[in-house]
């Protein structure tokens, strides 16, 4: 008997757990830097319950999007180099941001301050999932801003 | 011979503004700061306009941003002109009698017009200056920044270079570089003090 609920328990469980697994996916905070030259970076956080990669990305307002990631020389010099995929998972959520991981829209349209774009997100599990990202003044895409919430 | 009669007064003046430093230590700012502010390099290069553009001469007495990027470039460089263009709407004083001059390391692609384009998006006060290549690879050794190289073929190369905004106070000195990821607060409180350091030459 007692061995019966153990059993039954551990089952229970396991199902519990495969439920909370089931593709967690969120994306927080999509933004693209208002472009004032012939591309334009996307910034966002991806959290997931699962082990996944984002491997690409598209968006009507460009000819291409690519992902891509700002490189510190030991110089002191930046450079930035296309990724093939960025790694997201349980307890390993993906930051993209000025500075680092990007998805850069190349020979986008002009794009005004308050615009939302809808942009499409390429996962190797999740799928396409399609994410309206607001375009925001450059200097706002870092997180630091001076401007509070009234 | 003006020269000559002019030449105590700016002993006096410069024997003043060290004893007061300019009412500034570099304790004060929060970019990075130079140990040893050092002297203004000269290098002349070409502004939008076509015209010939002597970095010394051209900013002499101004609180001077100098930053070198290219307009291709879709995450450092708008930030650093986006927050330089916030400091200066914040600081329409301060604005007024400093310079920020935006150096293109790609000059192929960056045509004067696209330069301009460019600038105005954040700022039509901005200075653009291009040149041939030797001239921008002079121009960042005056500078004492690393010299900014292509990567990748076809049209769609990068560029790599300095990633720091330089600022020189109204005094001809540098005295402090922001990195990328200097926040907007520091902009602010750094360009004020910096912009009351007052000039050197009478």
């Amino acid at each position: 008997m007692r061995r019966w609920l153990m059993v039954a328990g551990a089952v229970l469980l396991a199902a519990c757990t495969s439920e909370l697994s089931a593709t967690e996916l969120t994306i927080d905070d999509p933004r693209i830097g208002a472009p004032a030259g012939a591309n334009a970076a996307m910034y966002f956080t991806v959290q997931s319950s699962a082990e996944d990669r984002l491997t690409g990305a598209r968006t009507e307002v460009a000819s291409r999007a690519e992902l891509h990631e700002t490189v510190h020389g030991d110089d002191g010099t930046m450079g930035m180099r296309p990724v093939e995929a960025f790694p997201v998972g349980p307890g390993q959520d993906l930051v993209l941001e000025p500075g680092g991981a990007h998805v850069m829209l190349i020979d986008v349209d002009e794009l005004a301050v308050g615009e939302t774009v809808a942009v499409t997100l390429v996962f190797e599990e999740a799928g396409e999932i399609e994410v309206e990202a607001t375009v925001v003044d450059p200097a706002e895409t870092t997180g630091d801003h001076d401007h509070h919430d009234h | 011979m003006r020269r000559s009669r002019l030449l105590p007064l700016l002993v006096l003046v410069t024997v003043l503004a060290a004893a007061c430093g300019g009412g500034v230590s570099s304790d004060d700012l929060q970019g990075v700061a130079l140990a040893e502010p050092t002297p203004k390099p000269d290098f002349t290069l070409t502004d939008t306009d076509g015209n010939p553009f002597h970095f010394a001469e051209a900013t002499r007495g101004k609180l001077t941003l100098l930053y070198f990027g290219y307009t291709h470039c879709p995450d450092i460089c708008p930030v650093h002109l986006a927050q330089v263009a916030e400091t200066f709407d914040q600081l329409p004083q301060v604005a007024e009698s400093a310079v920020m001059i935006f150096v293109t390391v790609d000059p192929e692609r960056d045509t004067p017009e696209v330069l301009r384009q460019f600038l105005d998006k954040f700022d039509s006060r901005f200075i653009g200056l291009t040149g041939a290549p030797e001239e921008l690879e002079a121009a960042q050794m005056a500078v004492g920044v690393p010299v900014a190289f292509k990567e990748g073929e076809g049209d769609d190369y990068t560029v790599q270079h300095a990633g720091q905004v330089l600022a020189w106070a109204p005094d001809g000195l540098l005295y402090a570089q922001y990195p990328f990821g200097t926040r907007q607060s520091t902009w602010v409180n750094d360009l004020r003090l910096l912009s009351q350091i007052p000039p050197e030459e009478a």
